[in-house]
């Protein structure tokens, strides 16, 4: 059963009740308790196809998240969030609520997933094989990958590349995309069925709005994919498209740099990488026209299917 | 006031010291060599230092002239361009002298300058010993 099933009064009344919900996304289960009734409507309509994980043997990650005591709420409101009851970060404005809760579970699977791989990448699947798409932020990663999920490609992950040492699967976390400034206005218009939340202005990252990941992408989370490319995105203003073989120990570093916890794996995460891009073709993609980057993806995966 | 000029006069004079010994490569490199515990005093015995690859300790992948090492004792991972793939190549198969590695890659990359090849290599190999790609020990007959 999905949070949406439950219809939005009981979800509501779940989600702010002391007992909260438990919900399974990817491969973590969270416990989610929300004393914040704008974020419970919210979280009902952006993470609708979560499934409950009702009787689950293990909790991953404790979430709560509350605005402060009524008083204080005239004169300064603000979000706290909780995990496993103490708050990592100083408080936010209560109106930033949903950006504050995806940047804590981002900080939540960081600090503790180090039993897999993670890497700094959105990645995408189609007919088994995915393409992982490295990059430091401010590249256009998550303005690429909203716009491959709205063009035939299985969401994994935006923002966590998840590897599993024992076999080098990777293990799908498909979350909000978060987009921001300019970027939303680009995905609404190349993508007119995505759905994309409310935006939030004058973050820390500016302005950022969220897309849904896609109900499919969240049904299929169990299915895992093989790693087929390595693709460096960055994107350029008014520059032409151009896709181009990288060296293969130039993909390493780069993508061992931009891991979260390649440092923490040691010698399992240099074999792990090590191995992945032995078994992927690397490009460098620089581009400035989502259509074009679509097609070229698409050119460069079919090649390798035929 | 004769404190307060002693104490300027012993810094001016560690200052010195302290330039001395970082733009001087004979003072880094004798050193260095001293933390290795090889009581080298002067280039000569460096040179006749023998290399080889720490194996024990290490763990590499190879990809078209390049070669990525990793260092189970630090934890580090490093690239190596062509030439460095090269030298770790040579010392793969057995412990060389500076001398003999030297000729190894003065045939291989036919270059004249041997001094500053030698020069070169001699860099090389102190960084690979600092980041415990290579250890060295004294030189008693080459295998």
């Amino acid at each position: 059963m999905t949070i949406s099933a439950l219809g939005y009064d009981l979800a509501s009344q779940r989600l702010s009740s002391p007992s909260g919900v438990d919900l399974q996304i990817g491969p973590f289960v969270f416990h989610l308790q929300l004393d914040c009734p704008d974020l419970a409507l919210l979280v009902y309509e952006l993470w609708r196809d979560y499934p409950l994980a009702e009787g689950a043997a293990v909790r991953d990650f404790h979430i709560q998240a509350t605005n402060n005591s009524v008083p204080r709420r005239w004169f300064r409101p603000v979000v706290r969030i909780f995990v496993d009851g103490r708050t990592p970060f100083p408080p936010l404005p209560a109106h930033h609520h949903l950006p504050m809760l995806e940047w804590g579970l981002n900080w939540c699977i960081a600090q503790r997933s180090h039993h897999l791989l993670m890497l700094h990448a959105a990645v995408v699947e189609r007919n088994g094989r995915a393409i992982i798409l490295p990059a430091w932020p401010g590249h256009g990663k998550s303005t690429l990958c909203a716009a491959l999920i709205h063009s035939d490609w299985r969401l994994l992950c935006d923002e966590f590349g998840l590897v599993r040492p024992e076999d080098g699967a990777l293990l799908p976390l498909p979350r909000l995309i978060p987009l921001k400034n300019e970027s939303i206005e680009v995905i609404r218009s190349f993508a007119p069925s995505a759905h994309i939340g409310p935006s939030f202005y004058g973050t820390r990252k500016g302005t950022i709005a969220h897309v849904r990941p896609p109900t499919e992408s969240v049904e299929r989370m169990h299915e895992t994919a093989r790693p087929g490319w390595f693709v460096f995105p960055r994107w350029v203003a008014g520059s032409p498209l151009r896709l181009e073989p990288m060296l293969k120990s130039e993909a390493f570093l780069m993508v061992a740099t931009n891991a979260f916890n390649y440092e923490v794996l040691g010698q399992t995460s240099f074999e792990l990488v090590g191995r992945m891009v032995d078994a992927c073709d690397c490009y460098s993609l620089v581009y400035s026209d989502l259509d074009q980057a679509i097609r070229a993806l698409d050119e460069l995966t079919r090649t390798a299917d035929d | 006031m004769i404190k307060v000029i002693h104490c300027l006069m012993i810094k001016v004079i560690r200052c010195a010291l302290l330039m001395l010994c970082i733009h001087s490569p004979r003072s880094t490199r004798v050193a260095f060599d001293d933390q290795r515990g090889i009581q080298t005093s002067d280039l000569m015995t460096y040179r006749q230092a023998r290399f080889q690859v720490a194996q024990s300790s290490l763990v590499d992948l190879a990809w078209e002239n390049e070669r990525l090492v990793y260092c189970l004792d630090s934890g580090e991972t490093h690239f190596l361009n062509a030439t460095g793939a090269q030298i770790l190549d040579h010392l793969t198969s057995s412990p060389l002298s500076f001398e003999n590695l030297l000729a190894c890659i003065t045939s291989v990359d036919e270059v004249s300058n041997s001094e500053t090849l030698a020069a070169d290599l001699s860099s090389f190999l102190d960084r690979f010993v600092e980041l415990g790609i290579l250890v060295s020990c004294p030189v008693l007959s080459d295998a």
